[in-house]
């Protein structure tokens, strides 16, 4: 028979749970102080991804051996400043980048104040009611005044002799309104545009996944995904308080958002990029951990119940001990899944279950460490109280 | 054995034998598979956007824009009106986006703005404030106004999207509201399409007004040549056609659009006209309306009468007479007059109102229109709410011309197929690890056991994807990382199960009263245990987008079946070795 857990096993855990609060109260500290440093020294407190921040995330696949400085000048000095680019390594495309802007259209600034001068000098000042573009859009509005004859063409040739490439330009609203709606290309389009003129044609050989998001939605997404976690912690304390005692549900959730907090932290050191999917991961990791520690719980309860002369301390130590088997073995069977999903998948998977693998560790400690010493400081609370 | 362990058992086999055939369709493949057969099971698993590749876009629709617009636009024509009418000097400035301001440079002249000349705005303004000492009046768009737009704006672009994304001949796309942006969601579109979907999708829509031929020979004679027993039906439909009598014209219907335009093009048509398709309620061969709708051919004169931009606003209105709903339109001054020779020369006739190349509705002219005022009533004897959704939606069609509100990206993502493909291969790679360490390390570590334990995780497995196929779940690339950690948390039952096991054993206590005392103890553990995870994934779900959703439903659909597997099936399986056997140990 295996077993790797002797049946008899009494560690003592609760003597030393003093030695654990301070050590987790300091990763915690770290990983706050962390996220301040990144705030200070790198601009962001996380590696946050397109999603979050808004910009453009772009995959490009080249068809020959390209250098990441060659590909960060091509952008640069096509308009596209301050580009992230970073060489992604997959065994199918040897040449293979991932290009993180802050654009989230072809239309640049440079390119809005070209084709703004170019209307006026075609079409004099006067006759320009307002040019109407928001950053991020597809489209851009030019509202002429009234009566004066303007054509679709016209517009067009304006955008193409500004070097701006357009979609279609065509009529908006009624004709007497004088506004012209112009569509402009996808980013995509214009990357592979610039690749192939400063690097040569044919050097793009595939864009496989273009992302962008306005800025408005990234702080839309970002907003949910804090609040999916709040709501998630809340509503586990609530069920934890219903089902058990409410001196169990506080040791239960410190306990998971240590959890988090910590995970966080390893993102903030690493420099991972933090996207929906890793919060998605966070919010498993706050379930997964809750539930190794209310299996200790139980038992505890169960404990309680039997072992009346014994004092709380010693019967959480028990409960501990005899849930410490279950406790490695289901943590182990997890790691099988999540390491084997960190060793062989790539991009936002290889990060999700990083998340997963370092959120399982730290919860299957937290809740043998954290989680049920913190009833016993509970307990002795409300037993004072009671002995009033 | 006990009856009750052989009911338990029948049912489970029962569970299995539904799972396989849930999943046949998405396994095998429905091509495959006898047509008596998908009649009833055709469910399959959906791969998501980011694993077979495909278009996700966001649109915020700019009320704003269209409300800023309106304002613009009326304190234009106030402005038209006061010089060219009274012949008053003023001078029109616009504030934010819902305030005109009028200052006459004789303040004397205020009074030219009075009740006959406000009663034609009263519907989009309200005067705020009217100084009659410095001659200045402050007129706000009205609030009701704003929000009839916003609620407009979006119908409109559904609307229109919708038309729009039908010509990609994608099989699933999606196109639904949320707040007030606009989700598209195309799957399984390759990279050309990538250019086209985006140029076409959002640009403004256009309205077109054209009259229906259908005195014209030439569908009598295109439905002799439709082929019988094919998808394509011939029908025909008659109407008042006033001085003309009652006009009997024939019209081809069918549910698949693609073989009704491969037809239409062999048709050789003639220069001057064209057929245009709209979605209409079937009708069966007498003429009455079926639930269902079918694509209709229109067959039209090719040139347009009108377009969109000489209308200048469209509502719903009550038919006092009648009590139904009907829509009310409005041109402008050139549109009014256009609007007049052309109902006066077809009366009788019908008018064809297309969107984007789509026959939306082909009212017939009653008389001659004048005053720049028209009336659509809407046919058939659908009950008052289904008519007056249809007006609403005929409304935000017509709007697209006087009212467009611009769609803005916000959002996008395109993943190409290829990238989508080498997902599922790396998940799938990562699935079968895992899963297969996790089996022979519950093997390896509670023999028999665990052997029954591994029957239990392949058991719920099973069970786990025909219920995705079952619901028609999407399969995205964070969806297969839930299935993969399920699996991993899944045996988290037996462990639990079987350490309490060893405990009773411990004991002293006999196989079979051990394997009670371990599964009735361990339930309420798994129950609460499990139920966080669930918390979790619920909530995910309704935050998550797209990818998300796709883990948060594996992860809750796997919850449930571990729950159902570990506790039920494994139990089966234990209770039957040592019922049966009367082991005097027990391999665990």
């Amino acid at each position: 028979m295996a077993r790797w857990i002797k049946p008899n096993i009494n560690i003592d855990f609760i003597s030393a749970r003093k030695t654990f609060w301070v050590l987790s109260g300091l990763l915690i500290v770290a990983s706050i102080g962390m996220l301040v440093f990144n705030g200070l020294v790198r601009g962001d407190v996380l590696n946050y991804s397109t999603d979050f921040k808004g910009g453009s995330e772009i995959q490009v696949e080249f068809s020959k051996e390209v250098g990441s400085g060659q590909v960060r000048s091509a952008l640069d000095r096509s308009g596209f400043k301050g580009a992230e680019v970073v060489r992604v390594t997959d065994s199918s495309r040897p040449f293979f980048f991932m290009i993180r802007l802050t654009e989230v259209s072809a239309f640049s600034a440079s390119d809005q104040t070209k084709v703004e001068n170019k209307l006026e000098s075609t079409f004099q000042k006067a006759n320009i009611v307002r040019f109407d573009y928001k950053s991020g859009s597809d489209k851009v509005y030019i509202h002429f005044k009234r009566g004066h004859k303007v054509s679709p063409n016209g517009v067009e040739q304006v955008f193409k002799d500004s070097g701006v490439e357009t979609q279609q330009v065509q009529r908006f609203g009624r004709a007497e309104d004088n506004v012209f709606e112009v569509v402009l290309v996808g980013l995509d389009r214009d990357i592979r545009r610039v690749f192939d003129s400063t690097l040569g044609k044919g050097t793009v050989k595939d864009i496989p996944q273009v992302e962008s998001v306005g800025a408005k939605m990234g702080k839309q997404l970002r907003d949910d995904g804090i609040k999916s976690v709040i709501y998630a912690l809340l509503l586990m304390l609530v069920y934890i308080a219903f089902r058990f005692d409410f001196q169990y549900a506080p040791g239960a959730v410190v306990a998971l958002a240590h959890d988090v907090i910590i995970t966080t932290g390893l993102f903030a050191l690493t420099w991972h990029e933090f996207s929906l999917s890793v919060v998605a991961a966070l919010l498993t990791i706050a379930g997964y951990s809750i539930n190794d520690t209310i299996v200790v719980y139980d038992r505890i309860r169960e404990n309680v119940a039997k072992l009346r002369d014994r004092k709380f301390p010693l019967v959480v130590n028990t409960s501990i001990n005899e849930t410490l088997s279950r406790t490695l073995l289901t943590s182990l069977t997890t790691l099988f899944t999540c390491i084997s999903i960190w060793v062989v998948g790539t991009g936002v998977l290889k990060t999700f279950a990083f998340a997963l693998t370092a959120g399982v560790l730290i919860g299957t400690y937290s809740s043998v460490f954290i989680a049920s010493p913190i009833t016993i400081l509970l307990n002795e609370k409300f037993a004072k109280k009671k002995a009033r | 054995m006990e009856r009750s362990w052989w009911w338990k058992a029948v049912g489970i086999l029962l569970l299995i034998v539904v799972s396989v055939v849930y999943l046949l369709p998405t396994v095998v493949g429905e091509r495959r598979l006898p047509a008596w057969f998908t009649k009833y099971v055709d469910k399959k698993m959906q791969l998501g956007l980011d694993l077979q590749g495909g278009i996700h876009l966001v649109y915020e629709v700019e009320v704003d824009k269209a409300v800023s617009d309106k304002a613009d636009r009326l304190a234009a024509d106030i402005e038209e009106r006061l010089i060219k009418d009274k012949k008053v000097k003023v001078k029109i400035t616009r504030e934010g986006r819902d305030d005109i301001i009028v200052s006459f440079a004789k303040p004397s002249d205020t009074k030219v703005m009075d009740k006959k000349l406000m009663a034609d705005y009263r519907a989009n303004l309200d005067e705020i404030e009217r100084d009659e000492g410095k001659g200045v009046v402050r007129l706000r768009m009205d609030e009701e106004y704003v929000k009839e737009v916003h609620d407009y704006a979006l119908r409109q672009g559904i609307e229109t999207l919708r038309g729009r994304v039908d010509k990609f001949g994608v099989s699933e796309p999606s196109i639904r509201a949320k707040g007030r942006d606009i989700v598209v969601e195309l799957p399984g579109l390759g990279k050309k399409d990538f250019e086209r979907v985006k140029r076409i999708i959002g640009r403004t829509a256009q309205l077109e007004f054209k009259m229906c031929d259908d005195s014209n020979e030439f569908m009598t004679r295109a439905a002799a040549k439709v082929p019988k027993g094919g998808p394509i039906e011939v029908r025909t439909d008659s109407f008042d056609g006033k001085k003309r009598g009652t006009v009997v014209h024939s019209f081809l219907q069918s549910k698949d659009k693609k073989a009704l335009e491969k037809f239409i093009k062999g048709l050789g048509m003639p220069k001057t006209h064209e057929i245009l398709l709209g979605e209409e309620q079937a009708k069966d061969e007498k003429g009455n309306d079926l639930p269902e709708k079918m694509w209709h051919t229109y067959f039209l004169h090719r040139r347009s009468e009108l377009t969109g931009e000489y209308i200048t606003d469209a509502e719903v209105q009550w038919d006092e007479r009648t009590g139904r709903p009907e829509v009310g339109l409005t041109f402008d001054r050139n549109g009014a007059s256009i609007f007049e020779r052309v109902s006066g020369d077809h009366v009788g006739e019908r008018l064809a109102i297309i969107l984007d190349e789509k026959v939306n509705s082909a009212p017939v002219f009653q008389g001659r229109i004048g005053g720049g005022r028209a009336r659509i009533t809407l046919g058939g004897f659908k009950d008052p709410f289904a008519l007056q959704q249809e007006a609403k939606d005929l409304v935000a069609v017509l709007r697209t011309g006087a009212l467009p509100a611009p769609l803005r990206k916000v959002f996008e993502t395109q993943v190409g197929p290829t990238l989508g493909r080498d997902a599922v291969r790396k998940g799938m790679l990562a699935f079968s690890i895992g899963g297969g360490m996790v089996l022979l390390f519950m093997f390896y570590y509670y023999k028999g056991s665990g052997f029954i334990a591994d029957l239990g995780l392949l058991i719920n497995f099973l069970f786990i994807a025909a219920i995705l196929c079952g619901f028609e779940a999407t399969l995205t690339l964070p969806g297969i990382a839930g299935l993969v950690l399920t699996i991993g948390m899944a045996v988290d039952a037996n462990v639990i199960i079987y350490e309490r096991i060893r405990e009773e054993l411990a004991l002293g206590k006999s196989p079979r009263a051990s394997v009670d005392a371990g599964y009735s103890r361990a339930f309420w553990t798994i129950f609460d245990a499990q139920l966080t995870t669930a918390i979790a994934a619920f909530v995910l779900m309704q935050y998550g987008s797209g990818p998300i959703r796709g883990f948060a439903v594996t992860l809750l659909v796997g919850i449930i079946c571990s729950i159902f597997s570990g506790v039920v099936v494994t139990r089966l399986m234990m209770d039957f070795v040592v019922a049966k056997f009367r082991p005097k140990t027990l391999s665990i």
